[in-house]
């Protein structure tokens, strides 16, 4: 049919770059923590 | 004693109890976990721009902490407090959002798990007659917004259109989008097996620069009235027969049947488990 539409590769591609922004995300959170516990023990 | 003062001495005997190493991994997670909750919060959001922001914040935090002891009690008290009810007043409605969706799916789990086979075909019948019709109206290139809600949609949306109050058959969805009735353009309100009203205006998204251009009012509608309340819609496009489906802000467009069941059979759980409450 020529309305019938798949989305599976769209949502495919959605769930990588939510994983790795995900990591990315991550990476600044830990920073960002060393950072406020070093300030606070100061 | 002052709360500065108490939190030392609290972190002093924390750190004597357990030991600096173990006191100090668990405040760093505690913090990680606790950024990590508040920067994908902001990047669900659209906010994403704000966290460098947050981060030259902090640097030039840490910068005044460091050089101006003096001020050492005032700045950690004042500014996080500041921080904090500037974000939950710039964010009210999708921090609201944010509980909700917790809250729902909690409710969804625990009725799945007792869930009945009555139940099941008679949510069943509802699914089928909703998609039948979507797809119907898909293929003849109908424009329709039905929006399922919770018992949680305002009087003034009800009121500004049609009461209804009748029972969810394929026909009847059709008819009511159908292009010649006066009903056809507004929005259908369904709420669990009933449709409670049709031709009720929605407000509009607020979001101008995330959605595409080629996007026009009725799917504005749709997603506007997600944005502020904890409801599903469901818009067939009148240009082009797509059938789209928008929920929490967000737009789910070329949504095909197995999309569409999905996202009703999610529905009529969390319908069924607020009835239960």
């Amino acid at each position: 049919m020529a309305k019938d539409y798949n989305n599976k590769e769209n949502s495919e591609r959605k769930e990588k770059s939510s994983a790795g922004k995900n990591f990315w995300l991550l990476i600044l959170s830990a920073i960002m923590a060393v950072f406020t516990v070093v300030l606070i023990n100061l | 004693m002052n709360l500065v003062e108490r939190l030392t001495e609290f972190w002093a005997k924390f750190t004597t109890d357990i030991g600096v190493t173990v006191a100090v991994s668990i405040s760093v997670l505690a913090f990680i976990i606790l950024y990590f909750c508040v920067m994908r919060f902001l990047c669900n959001n659209n906010s994403g721009k704000v966290i460098p922001v947050i981060i030259l914040a902090m640097i030039i935090f840490g910068g005044v902490v460091l050089f101006n002891e003096q001020i050492n009690n005032f700045l950690f008290l004042i500014v996080p407090a500041i921080i904090v009810l500037l974000l939950v007043s710039l964010y009210s409605t999708e921090l609201k959002r944010a509980i909700w969706s917790l809250n729902n799916n909690k409710l969804t789990d625990s009725v799945r798990s007792e869930s009945a086979t009555d139940t099941e075909s008679f949510i069943s019948d509802c699914v089928d007659e909703i998609i039948k019709a979507l797809l119907d109206m898909s293929k003849t290139d109908t424009g329709a917004i039905i929006v399922l809600a919770n018992d949680n949609i305002s009087s003034q949306i009800l009121q500004s259109g049609v009461k209804i109050n009748g029972d969810i058959s394929s026909e009847l969805i059709k008819s009511i989008f159908f292009h010649k009735t006066p009903l056809h353009d507004g929005a259908m309100i369904i709420n669990g097996t009933k449709v409670l009203a049709a031709g009720c205006f929605l407000p509009l998204s607020q979001q101008n620069d995330n959605l595409p251009k080629d996007l026009g009012t009725r799917h504005r509608a749709g997603i506007g009235i997600t944005e502020t309340i904890d409801v599903i819609s469901i818009i067939v496009s009148e240009e082009s027969g797509i059938i789209s489906v928008a929920k929490g802000g967000k737009i789910t467009r070329y949504a095909d049947v197995n999309l569409l069941r999905k996202t009703l059979k999610n529905y009529y759980w969390q319908e069924f488990a607020s009835q239960k409450r």
